[in-house]
């Protein structure tokens, strides 16, 4: 067929990956810009008793949980799709993941969207707490409690208790990825 | 996906060593017959050697899609052979040509620049002269075959175009505006709800103005008896303010009613012409879908030691850029069915009375409701449905007496079941029942038909029928267990309440008839997995049914309820979920509600599983069975690498040998299920190979799959005669196709 039948992409990913960094460097005020190479943007959030963070860099945007649309035929940690302003996006269960209790979603739930340039999807949040800058050095990485089911995807944990989870694993996980034929399902 | 592309990117860094190491052994012999100092035997010698080179070289560019490197490869082996021939000597200009192909193969596997398309087609060209037309050869001889070098399609040719006419516009561009323009569905969809709610209102208001005439009489007694009284005065005034304002708001309401329906109604018509115009920009005649097989045909056609006429009507019907896309593959299939199965060789042909030259014909033709009918017609030998329905009893799928009672349609849809072949011998493009079914598939999810009818001894003719574009679709909305799906419309065969008394068993299962054929019922919310919900098996009388019609089966699914049908917009449902079982996809409605859009040909095939397992006993291969260990020799180390990675990740063991003699003697020291082999070896070659392992006791059952890119009768016959149980050519690795056969034979 040649060329007049070939999907040829109008801006790759490298110049996608400029633009969207001239964005951010933009969108970022000065003053509130890392000076320190250490300290990262996080937003902070609630799953039932524990305080979540995730790096800030990964986040597309945040929003109250619209509703969500309970799919068939996928894995558990998929809790549905959502409609972002006419788009589609999954949602997934933080807490089917990490392996904990499942628990009912209240006023404050809301979606956290992350996206990299090969994936996008939204996790389920009991509340959105705020941001914060957390010191890369204050980060204990070798705790008991750091074990176990999604252990894989905590990058560690603050004095506080804050856990930061590692979004990029997350976002590059291709268990993570559904792609199955009917045949496959187990 | 990535996980594909980063095995590909591999694959491409193992061919660059290896093309490196063709090219300079083609550039080494090329020296030295050009030096001339050899005598006549060495240089023959030398030329076979060139001559393999340039074949292997061929064989694993093509394993990497890198086509321009297979193409070139394939027109040196042209002037090769020619030379073998000894029909003519070479000549300066012949070695110039050469060498400024091996510089391009070099440009092409490194992917420089400077390996342009229009570079290429000059190379191909000059490659195409040598071989034909040589300063020695004498007149009338044979032509080499070398390959066609088309026009690219979307260069410029044709009549040049002036500036101010028109523009090129990337068809990536063009596809995003019109989903762009399709988004202005919803805004569509928003109005008429908006327009809806209005009048619901009115309704309401309406009520209310009737109260409060009733209520008249009331107040104005009230009135009456309020004088001195200031606080029921004010309630009374409170009340008459109340009725005015009530008036105003409904007054307002009913024009802002119909001004909502006037917006609604000339925003959708605006909407649609937007749309349509839209469209039309991505309509493409057909015949740039048809360039290729010309060459297809001729090709496959001396493949097979036959002869075919190749014609084509209606060409300049225009079309979906997008369907033509979608449905290239499922015609070719079509096509190189015809001539494979369908025409006779020659000589078949004279005998019966036929001419010697078989035809082959697509009609293109634009037909009612936004479709386009294709029609393909061979005038071969037909569907042997006696074979068909032998080859059916023999797979186990019908009984004797079921295939005796079976009536030639229903015989002639037996073709389209995936793992039904009626040629004895496999090779990847007859004997391959799979790919009818997918072709079916892949024009069903366009949302068009595909049906065949035949004659025995006169033909066979394949009807596809095709939407103009793939933007209308259309859905029917239904529930099931408190869930909302769209079904696509394309798919519905009818819609009916079914009387529990009329539900039949049979062979264990619930059926209803329709037409007076049993069909299959199911639950939609069983086949999805949905929780029963509550009170659901206190069953009423009737149920709704929806039966749906996809990849050849009619089953008749069980829901709760019907809301309607409409125009729906289909959007993927996001990167994380790539393919997902039986969705194929979601939409949103007027109201912002997300829905699931179901895929019925995965419905279908996941009810056709679930069917497999009587009585409750599961009688597919229990998972947990070992692994079976295949063999691959292959001398080349990227086809080698390919060929390993696609049983692996199977679920194969694999072990591998780089010649023949390598082979068999891992086949004598160890225990394999299967053999794979290439046919062009060093040492020893895989017909020898063959031959050695069916003369070997040990070995003499195990299953041989010969593949190659020697893809020529006579090969497939050798291959015959030295034991092999299949023969798969290796045109770019169709992995479904290696591993179907594969597990057919083990």
């Amino acid at each position: 067929m040649g060329g007049a039948m070939d999907n040829s992409v109008p801006i790759d990913d490298h110049e996608l990956r400029i633009l969207r960094d001239r964005a951010r460097a933009l969108a970022v005020a000065p003053v509130t810009a890392p000076v320190d190479g250490d300290l990262i943007n996080a937003l902070r959030f609630k799953l039932g008793d524990e305080t979540y963070a995730i790096e800030y860099r990964h986040i597309r945007e945040v929003l109250p949980l619209p509703r969500v649309t309970p799919l068939p035929c996928v894995p558990l940690f998929v809790r549905g799709i959502i409609n972002i302003r006419g788009r589609i996006v999954s949602l997934l269960d933080l807490r089917s993941i990490l392996g904990m209790q499942d628990a009912p979603r209240g006023p404050t739930s809301s979606a956290i969207i992350l996206q990299s340039t090969t994936v996008e999807f939204g996790l389920l949040a009991d509340e959105i707490l705020g941001l914060s800058a957390i010191l890369l050095s204050s980060i204990q990485t070798s705790l008991p409690t750091l074990t176990g089911v999604g252990a894989e995807y905590l990058r560690g944990i603050t004095a506080e208790g804050l856990v930061l989870l590692d979004a990029g694993k997350l976002l590059a996980d291709e268990k993570l990825v559904i792609n199955e034929a009917v045949g496959e399902m187990a | 996906m990535s996980r594909e592309s980063e095995f590909l990117s591999r694959l491409k860094e193992t061919f660059k060593g290896e093309a490196e190491d063709h090219r300079t052994a083609i550039l080494t012999g090329l020296l030295e017959l050009e030096e001339g100092k050899s005598g006549e035997e060495r240089n023959s010698v030398v030329l076979e050697h060139i001559f393999r080179e340039a074949h292997s070289l061929k064989g694993a560019a093509r394993a990497v899609d890198l086509w321009g490197i297979e193409r070139l490869c394939q027109s040196m082996e042209g002037v090769f052979s020619g030379l073998k021939r000894g029909q003519r000597r070479p000549g300066k200009r012949m070695f110039d040509v050469l060498y400024q192909s091996l510089d391009l193969i070099a440009d092409l596997t490194k992917g420089t620049a400077a390996a342009s398309d229009k570079k290429l087609e000059g190379v191909l060209r000059m490659l195409k002269d040598e071989a034909a037309v040589g300063p020695d050869a004498p007149a009338g001889a044979e032509t080499p075959i070398v390959v066609d070098d088309p026009p690219p399609a979307g260069s410029s040719r044709g009549t040049p175009v002036g500036m101010s006419e028109s523009v090129r516009i990337s068809a990536a561009r063009l596809g995003s505006i019109f989903l762009r323009a399709e988004e202005m569905l919803s805004v569509k969809q928003a109005m008429t709800r908006h327009a809806a709610d209005l009048r619901e209102l009115q309704a309401l208001l309406g009520t209310g103005k009737h109260e409060w005439a009733k209520a008249s009489t009331g107040i104005r007694r009230l009135r009456e008896r309020s004088r001195g009284n200031a606080p029921l005065q004010r309630l009374v005034d409170f009340l008459d303010q109340h009725a005015a304002n009530e008036a105003i708001v409904r007054q307002r309401l009913d024009t802002m009613g119909i001004i909502a329906d006037l917006d609604g109604l000339h925003t959708g018509e605006r909407v649609d012409s937007l749309l349509s115009e839209i469209r039309t920009a991505l309509m493409l005649p057909f015949s740039t879908l048809l360039e290729l097989f010309p060459r297809m045909v001729r090709d496959l056609a001396s493949e097979e030691g036959k002869e075919v006429t190749w014609d084509v009507h209606g060409e300049d019907t225009q079309i979906d850029r997008r369907v033509l896309e979608e449905i290239k593959d499922s015609l070719i299939h079509i096509v190189r069915n015809s001539i494979s199965h369908g025409i006779e060789a020659p000589d078949e042909r004279g005998k019966r009375g036929k001419s010697r030259t078989g035809t082959v014909s697509l009609h293109v033709e634009r037909g009612d409701n936004d479709k386009v009918e294709l029609t393909l017609r061979d005038d071969g030998a037909g569907v042997d449905l006696a074979a068909v329905k032998a080859a059916a009893v023999a797979r186990g799928i019908l009984t004797d007496a079921e295939a005796r009672a079976l009536c030639d349609q229903d015989a002639l849809e037996l073709i389209f079941l995936s793992d039904l072949s009626t040629s004895p011998m496999i090779t990847d493009i007859s004997g391959r029942g799979l790919g009818l079914a997918i072709a079916r598939e892949k024009i069903e999810n366009v949302g068009g038909r595909l049906s065949v009818e035949t004659m025995a001894g006169k033909g066979t003719i394949s009807r596809i029928q095709i939407p103009l574009s793939i933007a209308i679709f259309r859905g029917v909305l239904a529930k099931s267990r408190n869930q909302l799906f769209v079904i696509p419309t394309v798919n519905v065969d009818r819609v009916l309440r079914v009387n529990r008394s009329s539900v039949v068993f049979l062979e264990n299962r619930e059926s209803i008839p329709i037409d007076g054929h049993a069909v299959s019922l199911v639950n939609l919310g069983d086949v999805l997995g949905l929780k029963p919900s509550a009170g659901e098996e206190s069953a009423a009388a009737s149920f709704p049914v929806a039966v749906l019609l996809a990849s050849g089966t009619r089953i008749a699914f069980m829901i709760d309820e019907v809301l309607g049908e409409q125009e729906v917009l289909v959007k993927n449902l996001g990167k994380q979920l790539a393919r997902v079982p039986n969705i194929r996809g979601a939409t949103v409605l007027g109201t912002g509600e997300v829905v699931p859009i179901l895929n019925p040909s995965d419905l279908v095939k996941t009810v056709a599983l679930t069917s497999t397992r009587v009585s409750g006993v599961d009688v597919t291969v229990p998972p947990d069975a070992a692994p079976r260990k295949i063999l691959v020799a292959e001398d080349s180390v990227t086809s080698r690498m390919l060929l390993k990675t696609i049983l692996e990740s199977a679920g194969f063991l694999v072990k591998t040998a780089v010649d023949g003699v390598d082979a068999f003697a891992s086949l004598r020291a160890d225990e394999f299920d299967l053999l794979v082999s290439d046919i062009d070896m060093p040492r020893m070659n895989g017909f020898a190979l063959c031959e050695k392992v069916r003369g070997f006791d040990k070995t003499a059952d195990l299953p041989i799959v010969l593949v190659t890119s020697l893809d020529s009768r006579e090969d497939r016959e050798k291959g015959i005669d030295a034991g092999a149980n299949a023969y798969i050519a290796k045109s770019s690795f169709d992995q479904s196709n290696l591993l179907e056969v594969v597990r057919r034979l083990l």
